[in-house]
């Protein structure tokens, strides 16, 4: 066993690591409610454990976002829409 | 008169299939395709990523896209300005996939299970069992885009999107919930999974290609449990 990254036991503190699990991804998603902000930001100040997961959660979202973000759409794709636009536009004038 | 709002909760599955239906706008159809070149096109990247992680191929992808777009322009006088475009594509994205390209496809339903909405529950039960060290997750930031990729791919679809609509394009669980036309405990859920399956198949690339993913103990409890006695 760890000490220096051993986590909090459920109930020795105000907001254990149990509920800092199970809000962590809401958390992370900046989707939790004020209250429960607070009460897991204060928790994670004192529980390595709980830092450690906070951080390793947040580089999967970064993970993944990275990994998807740089697609760009197909030269062909893009003719397409230029002829549907130029379509779409005679039919406007019409 | 008939009015379809098409981002009111629970119609996503007639986001794309509305037929015209006539507004009092007195917008002229060149007029609105100024404002759909101006708005829409600008996110043409942005979908055709999003069509590529649902359909998984680059062909299926394009084909997905201009289904998209043909149907978001026929409906685009439903479109409330000043309200959340990107969000309004995605959902017809999502509609179109969902109930269309797929059922052509054939493809099986690549249900994910969702007996248990209570998300909270599941958080409980699995997250501190598959929570990362510190060095299994700086494995996982050496592995290629292309590998994060494929992980996703592999996970099924429903968690997939979800996934995909939080992190890469960061919709709020509530636009998320209107996209896919389910509540926000299902998107929860969807999430909580499907990131805990995303990293359970990245670590598991991250030992094939041999990056060190932390202390022998991690696999320690899964892999001798009832040796030791």
């Amino acid at each position: 066993m760890n000490a220096e990254t051993g986590g909090t036991p459920a109930g020795e503190t105000g907001c254990p690591c149990s509920e800092a699990d199970a809000h962590m991804w809401v958390f992370l998603d900046g989707e939790l409610d004020q209250e429960h902000c607070s009460r897991i930001r204060a928790h994670i100040e004192q529980c390595a454990k709980c830092a450690e997961r906070m951080r390793n959660d947040s580089r999967l979202k970064e993970m993944v976002a990275r990994a998807c973000r740089c697609e760009q759409a197909p030269p062909a794709l893009r003719v397409w829409v230029e002829q549907q636009v130029a379509v779409w536009r005679f039919d406007a004038q019409c | 008169m008939l009015v379809v709002d098409l981002m009111a909760p629970g119609s996503v599955t007639l986001a794309a299939s509305v037929p015209s239906v006539t507004m009092e706008a007195e917008e002229t159809p060149a007029e609105r395709l100024t404002r759909f070149e101006e708005g829409a096109l600008p996110l043409l990247d942005t979908l055709y990523a999003g069509a590529l992680r649902m359909t998984r191929n680059p062909e299926d992808a394009s084909d997905l896209v201009q289904e998209t777009l043909e149907r978001a322009f026929r409906s685009f006088h439903q479109f409330k300005p000043g309200t959340n475009l990107k969000a309004w594509l995605f959902r017809i994205l999502t509609n179109s996939y969902i109930n269309g390209y797929r059922k052509r496809q054939r493809q099986p339903l690549q249900s994910s299970t969702e007996d248990v909405e209570d998300w909270q529950m599941m958080a409980a039960e699995s997250h501190s069992s598959t929570g990362l060290r510190s060095a299994e997750t700086e494995a996982l930031d050496r592995l290629p885009d292309g590998d994060v990729k494929r992980a996703l791919a592999e996970i099924p679809e429903d968690f997939r999107i979800a996934v995909y609509l939080a992190d890469v394009e960061g919709f709020a669980y509530k636009d998320i919930a209107e996209i896919m036309g389910t509540p926000v405990g299902t998107v929860m859920s969807r999430l909580h999974r499907g990131r805990s399956q995303l990293r359970d198949k990245l670590a598991d690339y991250a030992r094939q290609r041999g990056l060190p993913t932390g202390p022998e103990e991690r696999l320690a409890p899964a892999v001798t449990k009832g040796a030791d006695s």
